[in-house]
């Protein structure tokens, strides 16, 4: 936890940062500057400086409602639960490192100016060459629905590509200077798996890294075990994918078209990309709310898509808590046109009680929820499901998640 | 009519009534002030200058200065960073 001295009692406060929970936006021995704010007046990704259990830090407003506030820092794997007014002694406007002065929320306007200008490199060189592509999330997305760049250093760009186009894609992303990196288990897991589900490239501008995930497939169950058809349907995931890429739209960033999934598919996807994260990340709920409110979603040609491909247990979950804790009415807009009984209502309900969406997991823990999830939600009978389990991508990952947790049990002890 | 354009993929941030870009040929920040923020605005819109003076004069009808001399200037200033073309 990051904690503080503070320096002086009247505003503006300045402290000294200690600790790695606010990493990598902010570090040890950072001097903050930090000025009073209403409680009506704080937005989600501010930095508030807070007074909690008798300790003092600085974190991320993730959730807000009408009297309290959610904060976590982004370093942490856990939040710090509710957050009242009384808790609240400030918020962040300035961070001095060596010397030099910046506000945090430049650094995330330079994230995303070279952000920006790198995905339109790569959306010229596409279009030079015929590639039809869609961007899943990212940048875009949020320019787009809000108005505005994310406030918080992320992560990456997702664009969904024609795989037969894969190669030329390579060369493009090459020719305008970004390098592929190897996110397979080990090469071994690499060489067992039996189909490449996505592929990251990266570059490298100024301080930050740009990532640019190319994905072959429409993925959301597990990118490191291939083919799983004894979970849910390979031919479903080919022609999803191919939906995905034909019911495309153009949007305005930045005086530039860029192509983004239709909003009823847009709505689909994310809410599949939450179960892909084990229903994690209020980040993501928040973009979910903001395409509902922007957008006039057809509900019914989403609930007939989730019908027809097969959807509902994997959608099903983060209905309920969208509803829960963001008030959307999701369930009810869809009820009408999805087949789905009440014992199944209760059954997902029952499981999404034991979800916190605030808390992140570390990478080996949330694979494991991943499968588990995989094998309990998965559309197929009982009889084919478990045939996951000869497949060799999941004995050698199996194998590989023990060795891991052995050895992190080794250098505990 | 002469009309601006921004270039390509600037992306900027409000606050305050103030607009801060970033130029990343030159990896520069830049934070306008609240009159060049108004310009930048009315820019973005799409107007052409002889609209942007309009306006201007109509929000600045007290002033002396020569507003027309003011908005070349910043025009020139914004197209020398490369942030107009």
């Amino acid at each position: 936890m990051t904690e503080f001295k503070t320096f002086l009692s009247k505003y503006p406060i300045i402290i000294k940062s200690f600790g790695n929970s606010m990493y990598p936006l902010l570090l040890n021995g950072d001097v903050l500057s930090i000025k009073k704010i209403v409680f009506r007046g704080i937005k989600i990704n501010d930095l508030l400086f807070l007074k909690k259990n008798k300790k003092y830090f600085t974190h991320r407003v993730i959730y807000k409602r009408e009297n309290y506030v959610i904060t976590k820092g982004d370093n942490n794997f856990l939040p710090d639960g509710r957050i009242y007014e009384k808790n609240i002694l400030g918020t962040v406007f300035s961070v001095e490192r060596d010397g030099e002065k910046f506000n945090p929320d430049d650094l995330y306007l330079i994230q995303s100016s070279f952000y920006i200008s790198e995905i339109l490199k790569i959306k010229k060189e596409f279009e030079k060459n015929k590639i039809q592509y869609v961007i899943l999330k990212g940048l875009p997305l949020h320019l787009f629905y809000e108005g505005s760049h994310p406030r918080r250093i992320y992560a990456d760009c997702d664009l969904l590509i024609n795989k037969s186009k894969l190669s030329l894609c390579k060369r493009l992303l090459l020719k305008v200077g970004f390098k592929q990196i190897e996110t397979s288990l080990s090469n071994t897991g690499k060489k067992i798996k039996n189909k490449e589900t996505e592929i990251t490239f990266v570059k490298k501008k100024g301080n930050f890294v740009i990532s640019i995930d190319l994905h072959l497939e429409a993925v959301f169950l597990m990118t490191q075990m291939g083919a799983t058809d004894s979970l849910y349907p390979e031919k479903l995931i080919q022609s999803f994918t191919s939906l995905l890429l034909n019911e495309s739209r153009e949007i305005n960033i930045s005086n530039n078209k860029l192509r983004i999934l239709s909003p009823e598919n847009l709505l689909l996807y994310l809410l599949l990309h939450l179960y892909h994260h084990n229903f994690i990340g209020p980040h993501r709920y928040d973009l979910i709310v903001k395409v509902i409110k922007k957008e006039k979603i057809n509900y019914k040609d989403i609930a007939d898509k989730i019908n027809s491909f097969k959807l509902i247990n994997y959608i099903l979950p983060t209905l309920i808590l969208l509803d829960k804790h963001y008030g959307t009415d999701l369930l009810i807009k869809l009820d009408l046109f999805l087949k789905v009984n009440q014992k199944k209502i209760l059954q997902i309900k029952g499981l999404v009680s034991k979800v916190d969406l605030f808390s992140d997991e570390d990478r080996i823990s949330a694979g494991i929820k991943r499968f588990k999830l995989n094998l309990l939600l998965s559309p197929n009978l009982f009889y084919k499901k478990y045939r996951i389990f000869l497949s060799p991508i999941i004995i050698y990952s199996i194998y590989w998640t023990l060795t891991k947790r052995l050895n992190s049990l080794k250098f505990k002890f | 009519m002469n009309k601006y354009k921004i270039k390509k993929g600037i992306i900027t941030r409000s606050l305050q009534g103030k607009i801060t870009l970033f130029n990343g040929e030159k990896s520069e920040l830049i934070t306008l002030n609240s009159t060049g923020s108004l310009i930048f605005n009315l820019i973005k819109k799409g107007y052409d200058k002889k609209t942007i003076l309009d306006k201007l004069r109509l929000r600045f009808k007290n002033s002396n200065t020569n507003i027309e001399s003011d908005l070349d200037a910043f025009v020139a200033t914004l197209k020398e960073q490369q942030i107009i073309i």
